[in-house]
């Protein structure tokens, strides 16, 4: 019996791997075909954003609990990143050491009072966080963020956007394969267990508040790289990194790629992020036409773009559960 | 308070605002035993099963498992300890399989030292004695109603419990499965788990339990064997009313 499924997986797992590796081979070459520096900007951009909604996921995918404002991990770290950098003239590294560490707190500091109540607390809290933290970056503090203008001048780990880029696909890869590793670990049943009943994971001996806060944590932490990158990759920090309209992106680039697999979050923000920008011509009608893509995808396809390949996995699943009776 | 009193429910009660759901209850469970609990609709026995649990605290009153006072505790904490429960309205992993709803439970009994084997092949025993082993890879949400009650207890099962609390396992299931169901139950018994039952299905109950308790309005009104409570005058009454008795007794 053991021996049967472990057979299966490895497949699935081959072939999880084959897509990896072309995307791998295919990403690492683009540079060398395109003369565009506009089109490999785009794609740095893809990547951050690729981390920043994988790291949406493993919460709010995993274990049910709703995160409206995820764009405060990534704001916050990518501001403490510049402000440290560029005010306290930190070295880059340990500003991007404080800019994760200071996601990490935040996540205590929302997590640890909400995770333990059930309801809408996280979801109203996690948006009055992101709100608080706009206006005060766009008002209240503009001495420090500098509003629309920004905190200017941080430095960069590497010159360029080439070896900018090849740096953010390593990180992408990197991250979006230690959130899969762990989703598919068992923590990440014990997670998604406590998404489809709460009372009963509890009853399974599951200790709920530790796990979602685990999941939250991660989930801050991994945000808060995919902000810390942007800061010294664009060099500039606007308030562009709070708003609503960035944790509102995390929500539909998980939806469109299908919310639960990491893997889908990944592949929703990639291709939206390129669509949006590569539709740029478009000027305002691109948000109309953004829009009436995710109605279509809620109404059509709720479990995004992974699910299409699920659906045939699922049909097998069903096929083999009606043979055993 | 001695090493020997398995649990023991001291002046417990619940209230819900100003309904008293469980008043004033006491009574003491010995390692080893079958306790059925019975009672009318609202009776309490449910609020008795989440202030156990865990997953209610009581307004007062105090619990005690294996001499240690858990009143305090959370639930989890209580699995750990060796308490384990059903519920009366299922609540299965829905988008799992069968076996992996198991796993779930018998992952953290592994974490805790409970189990020694890998939790898939733990998992796979538990569904075997509850007759569940030929459903392994189904989803949960495909299963017929009689099949997610057994689910439930081998999740609980797979808990490794000392204690198992079943909240009316037998509720909704036809004459057939009540009667594999009680053989399921009968033999978890009789490899030492001690087994606390509320049922509506008395005939069941009845069968199953050495003791019975009877609830009516949060309330203790009997104790006894199943024979004793069955002739209690009050318990007559409490589920056929004044007149009900009259005419029962002539």
């Amino acid at each position: 019996m053991r021996m049967e499924k472990t057979k299966v997986s490895a497949g699935i797992l081959e072939k999880k791997y084959a897509a990896l590796i072309a995307f791998g081979i295919i990403a690492a070459i683009i540079p060398l075909i395109t003369p565009s520096i506009y089109i490999i900007h785009v794609l740095i951009l893809a990547h951050i954003f690729v981390i920043y909604a994988a790291s949406w996921d493993i919460l709010t995918g995993y274990t049910g609990q709703l995160n409206l404002g995820h764009a405060m991990f990534f704001g916050l770290s990518a501001y403490v990143v510049a402000i440290t950098n560029t005010m306290l003239n930190l070295p880059l590294l340990l500003s991007t050491i404080a800019g994760v560490f200071s996601a990490f707190l935040l996540s205590l500091l929302v997590g640890v009072p909400c995770l333990r109540l059930r309801g809408p607390y996280l979801a109203i809290t996690t948006f009055s966080f992101s709100w608080i933290l706009f206006l005060l970056a766009s008002s209240a503090m503009i001495w420090l963020s500098g509003g629309e203008e920004g905190v200017r001048g941080v430095k960069t780990f590497v010159v360029g956007s080439v070896p900018n880029y090849y740096l953010s696909l390593v990180l992408m890869i990197l991250s979006v394969y230690l959130l899969y590793r762990i989703a598919s670990s068992e923590t990440g049943l014990i997670l998604k267990a406590i998404k489809e009943d709460e009372d009963a994971a509890m009853a399974c001996g599951i200790d709920t508040t530790r796990y979602k806060l685990l999941a939250f944590i991660l989930s801050g932490i991994f945000a808060g790289i995919a902000g810390a990158f942007y800061a010294q990759y664009m060099r500039i920090v606007t308030v562009d990194v709070v708003t609503l309209e960035l944790s509102a992106s995390a929500i539909t680039f998980s939806l469109i790629g299908g919310i639960g697999t990491i893997v889908g979050p990944a592949i929703g923000a990639y291709m939206l992020t390129i669509l949006f920008e590569g539709f740029s011509w478009l000027a305002d009608y691109r948000i109309l036409i953004y829009n009436l893509i995710i109605v279509a995808f809620v109404l059509f396809l709720p479990g995004g773009l992974i699910s299409l390949k699920e659906k045939v996995n699922k049909k097998r699943k069903m096929v083999i559960g009606n043979d055993r009776k | 308070m001695t090493e020997n009193d398995f649990l023991k429910v001291i002046d417990l009660s619940k209230h819900f605002k100003g309904l008293k759901a469980v008043d004033e209850v006491n009574f003491n469970v010995d390692e080893g035993e079958f306790l059925g609990i019975i009672g009318p609709n609202g009776a309490g026995k449910t609020t008795l099963f989440n202030l156990i649990t865990g997953f209610l605290k009581p307004t007062s009153g105090r619990i005690y498992f294996r001499g240690r006072d858990i009143t305090g505790t959370k639930p989890h904490e209580r699995v750990k300890l060796g308490i384990a429960r059903t519920f009366q309205v299922t609540k299965p992993f829905r988008k799992f399989t069968v076996v992996e709803n198991v796993i779930i439970s018998a992952l953290i009994a592994k974490k805790q030292g409970k189990i020694q084997e890998h939790e898939r092949d733990f998992a796979m025993e538990v569904l075997e004695k509850v007759d569940l082993a030929h459903r392994t890879d189904v989803l949960a949400e495909n299963l017929p109603h009689g099949e997610v009650k057994k689910l439930e207890i081998a999740r609980a099962l797979a808990t490794k419990p000392e204690l198992l609390l079943l909240d009316e396992p037998f509720s909704g299931l036809t004459g057939e499965e009540v009667e594999t169901l009680q053989d399921v139950i009968k033999s978890i018994h009789k490899n030492g788990i001690t087994v606390i039952l509320i049922e509506h299905v008395l005939k069941a109950c009845m069968a199953l339990s050495e003791r019975i308790i009877v609830l009516n309005y949060g309330k203790i009104i009997a104790d006894g064997t199943p024979q004793q409570v069955c002739m209690d005058r009050q318990v007559i009454e409490a589920y056929l009313g004044k007149r009900g008795l009259e005419f029962a007794t002539g």
